[in-house]
């Protein structure tokens, strides 16, 4: 890659996202640069598969960056999330420097001179060599800037939220055994929720918020003319209007854009050349992905169409 | 542009929404980075700065149209005080007839201008620490901070890249969009503790008309506003629920087990790299729910038991107990009407509460049965009091109908229901219990017994109860609260969705 690295504009953004085919709204481009400008974590709420990931992958493509993700769920905690001890580790060296330690205590006297000549040394077990580096802390220590995506932050517990603040206010973690470790490098980190439960007001302030939703029609027909061009305009216009006229209706699962674009591949692939009940039937699978809401779209596709 | 942003963040203040001060100072670096010439961008720089949920959005929506206006229209001060006070208006509107809102505002113009003003100069009550706080952060400090977002050496973030290589546009001379200013924005009137008390409630109905949490349950609402509320349902369950199962490792408590200590770490020859703590097992209350579910109470009853039951479930000890004019054990019944149906079972040894993953599709399900299903009223049961579960069922009235023995239309009476309980069951059952009472206590000038309800309280661990009503009108009228409340531990004003929640997490918090 050789873009220039830093962000200049909103609209320079947007335009190099469009050059990697994806479609971004001026919000998204606005949301990156001032991300990048104010120094500020970037969190994205919407519902799943509006593409959310996707722009934290791509904001790491256009720096020319490595992507460091950590997916959350419930029941991540810090072992996990920023770093652990290797006790297997440890416990190896102890063995093996077993012997090394009595020649180093056979001078000594007594029990307090020995503990005097080991309190240098036991500090070595808790250094960075004993140190297991998960996600947050690989990028706080990386040698190169890297991108962090926090993904689907709303499955993690709240307290793990609250560990989140001061990595993502100061860039930076503190670890009792050795001390704070700072970032070397601006921290560019990228939030995505799917809004299943409210995020505390603390994560909130310290980031940039953007509420991303579904694609308006135009935007859709264009992601589909780039992702699906097979597909011809006149029944990608169809499969527009289809797809926001089931947005609307209360399905248990509204579709996302990787789903229709799955779906108007599937349509070239079965050689559709409308949207009757014989194109829809084996197709809909790759769009709607619940029983119920494909028998209910399968009983009356004419409510939809309009 | 520094003094209108201000003034902005004071008008959102005022509408409910927080913003610190750290958030103002983004603001205003990222308006200057933007430049006011693009107008959505300039809207989405603030949007993202300010607005940091749904619900705030909303009103960020609302205000920012007002505020600042759109460059088409190019009237002078007058056409952006016209907006200001459309804005007041729908956002007031609610659910209520909406066209009719765009013609009535220029007659009420002047009004609502000076209300919006109004509005703008007060900030929201839980928001008034910070507010200070933005006051006394004075101009000249956010212009320091702009100035060293500008220099790069003084960049806050050292290390930081200049916003803009040399080689690129220089940076837009910043002009300040035209603001409403009226005479309330700058200067803070004095009014009289009335006028504070109605704008307050004006303030809460505002709110309400755009928060479904926050809606009086007690007042008549559309399907619209049943089925808003009805999709939020699943979402308190949600939050309810993750609240209770915290899974986060703690710190090491209680006194050391020396036996599975030596146990655990002879893998590891002896060396101690696990250190098990021995905890007192704390054994977990029994909670005793006493429901009023006289028709007038009825939906608030409803929704207490939908959200209590999450947590209750697994409880085996839990005992509910309805009471209008006399009491009925009900237990069975209400675990009856919670039962999910095959496709959803949450009971039963694997997975204790369903998968999260599944809330989108119950919320998606509760959107097409909806929670609440429009009934005809029916003596005074009101459409309200057809609470279902997210994942369909009965009815809650249905259900108060089928309890032998239980007739939700008769005359409340609160003394004879506590003490038929102190006498009969919760003689035993309250000993130790968390004790949770919803009802209004409005008793229909029958003695309130109030000893009776001591009886109760003085066995429990723990007394919590839950008003359905303003807490302005705790005590009026037939109201016997004042006498009940002295052995409670915890009152709470469940009169909204939320209310219900907030009890409903004591009474979590104190098993």
């Amino acid at each position: 890659m050789t873009q220039a690295k830093a962000a200049v504009s909103p609209e320079q953004i947007q335009e190099r996202f469009e050059q990697e085919g994806f479609v971004c709204s001026p919000e998204v481009g606005t949301a990156l640069f001032l991300s990048e400008t104010l120094g500020r974590p970037l969190l994205l709420e919407g519902p799943p598969g509006v593409g959310k990931t996707e722009i934290g992958k791509l904001w790491a493509k256009l720096h020319d960056a490595p992507l460091v993700r950590l997916q959350c769920y419930e029941g991540l905690d810090e072992t996990r999330a920023l770093y652990e001890w290797s006790y297997g580790k440890q416990m190896l060296y102890t063995q093996l420097v077993k012997e090394k330690v009595g020649e180093l205590l056979a001078g000594a006297g007594d029990l307090k001179s020995a503990l005097g000549s080991l309190k240098g040394q036991a500090d070595e077990f808790f250094s960075k060599d004993f140190l297991l580096a998960r996600p947050l802390l690989q990028v706080l220590m990386s040698d190169r800037p890297s991108v962090l995506l926090i993904d689907e932050i709303d499955r993690s517990d709240e307290e793990f939220e609250a560990f989140l603040l001061e990595v993502l206010s100061d860039a930076q973690v503190s670890i009792p055994e050795l001390g704070t470790v700072r970032a070397r490098h601006p921290l560019r980190a990228i939030l995505t929720s799917n809004d299943t439960r409210e995020l505390s007001d603390a994560l909130r302030r310290r980031c940039l918020y953007l509420h991303v939703d579904y694609p308006g029609p135009e935007d859709e027909l264009r992601i589909l003319a780039r992702r699906a061009p097979q597909l011809g305009e006149d029944l990608a216009r169809k499969v527009v209007r289809f797809v926001q006229g089931l947005r609307r209706a209360d399905l248990r699962r509204a579709p996302g854009i990787a789903e229709v674009v799955d779906w108007a591949l599937a349509l070239v692939a079965v050689g559709a050349t409308g949207l009757s009940g014989a194109d829809l039937r084996p197709t809909l699978g790759a769009l709607l992905k619940n029983r119920d809401d494909i028998e209910r779209v399968l009983s009356d596709p004419g409510k939809y169409r309009s | 542009m520094i003094a209108s942003l201000q003034r902005f963040v004071e008008a959102l203040r005022a509408r409910g929404v927080s913003v610190s001060p750290s958030e103002v100072i983004d603001a205003v670096r990222a308006a200057d980075a933007v430049g006011p010439e693009d107008r959505a961008r300039f809207r989405a720089a603030l949007a993202m700065t300010l607005a940091k949920d749904r619900r705030a959005l909303a009103v960020f929506d609302d205000v920012f149209e007002g505020f600042f206006a759109p460059p088409a229209r190019g009237g002078a001060g007058q056409g952006t005080g016209e907006r200001g006070g459309e804005g007041g208006l729908a956002g007031r509107g609610g659910g209520g007839a909406e066209t009719g809102e765009g013609k009535s505002a220029p007659r009420d113009d002047r009004e609502a201008q000076a209300r919006a003003a109004r509005r703008a100069s007060r900030p929201a009550p839980r928001d008034r620490a910070s507010a200070r706080t933005l006051r006394a952060l004075p101009e000249h400090l956010l212009r320091g901070e702009l100035a060293k977002a500008k220099t790069p050496d003084a960049a806050p973030r050292a290390g930081r890249e200049r916003a803009r290589p040399p080689g690129a546009r220089p940076p837009a001379p910043v002009r300040a969009p035209r603001a409403v200013e009226t005479e309330g924005t700058r200067e803070p009137a004095r009014r009289s503790r009335l006028s504070r008390l109605l704008a307050t409630e004006e303030h809460r109905t505002e709110t309400a008309a755009a928060d479904p949490r926050r809606r009086d349950l007690a007042s008549p609402m559309t399907p619209a506003d049943e089925r808003e509320l009805a999709r939020e349902i699943p979402r308190v369950l949600d939050e309810i629920r993750l609240r209770h199962t915290r899974r986060m490792r703690r710190a090491p408590r209680g006194r050391l087990f020396m036996k599975r200590a030596i146990r655990e770490n002879l893998a590891t020859g002896g060396v101690p790299f696990r250190i098990p703590m021995r905890r007192p097992r704390r054994r977990r209350a029994r909670v005793v729910l006493v429901v009023d579910v006289s028709w007038s109470v009825a939906t608030a009853s409803g929704l207490f038991l939908l959200l209590a039951m999450e947590i209750l479930r697994l409880d085996r000890r839990a005992r509910v107990f309805f009471f209008v004019d006399h009491p009925v054990e009900a237990t069975d019944a209400v675990r009856g009407w919670l039962r999910r149906g095959p496709g959803e079972t949450g009971t039963g040894g694997t997975a204790p509460h369903p998968p999260l993953a599944r809330t989108p599709a119950r919320l998606a399900a509760a959107r097409g049965h909806g929670s609440f299903r429009g009934r005809a009223p029916r003596r005074g049961r009101g459409a309200a009091s057809g609470v279902l579960p997210p994942w369909g069922g009965r009815s809650f009235g249905a259900l108060l109908e089928d309890v032998p023995g239980l007739d939700p239309a008769a005359a409340s009476d609160y003394g004879r229901a506590f003490w038929a309980l102190s006498e009969g069951p919760l003689r035993v059952l309250a000993r130790g219990a968390v004790l949770v009472v919803l009802g209004d206590a409005r008793t229909n000038r029958f003695d309130p017994l109030p000893w009776a309800f001591e009886e109760i309280a003085s066995r429990a661990r723990r007394v919590l109860w839950l008003v359905p009503e303003p807490r302005s009108r705790w005590g009026t009228g037939d109201s016997a609260l004042p006498r009940y409340l002295p052995f409670c531990d915890v009152a709470v004003e469940a009169r909204d969705l939320e209310g219900l929640a907030h009890g409903v997490r004591e009474m979590a918090a104190s098993l």
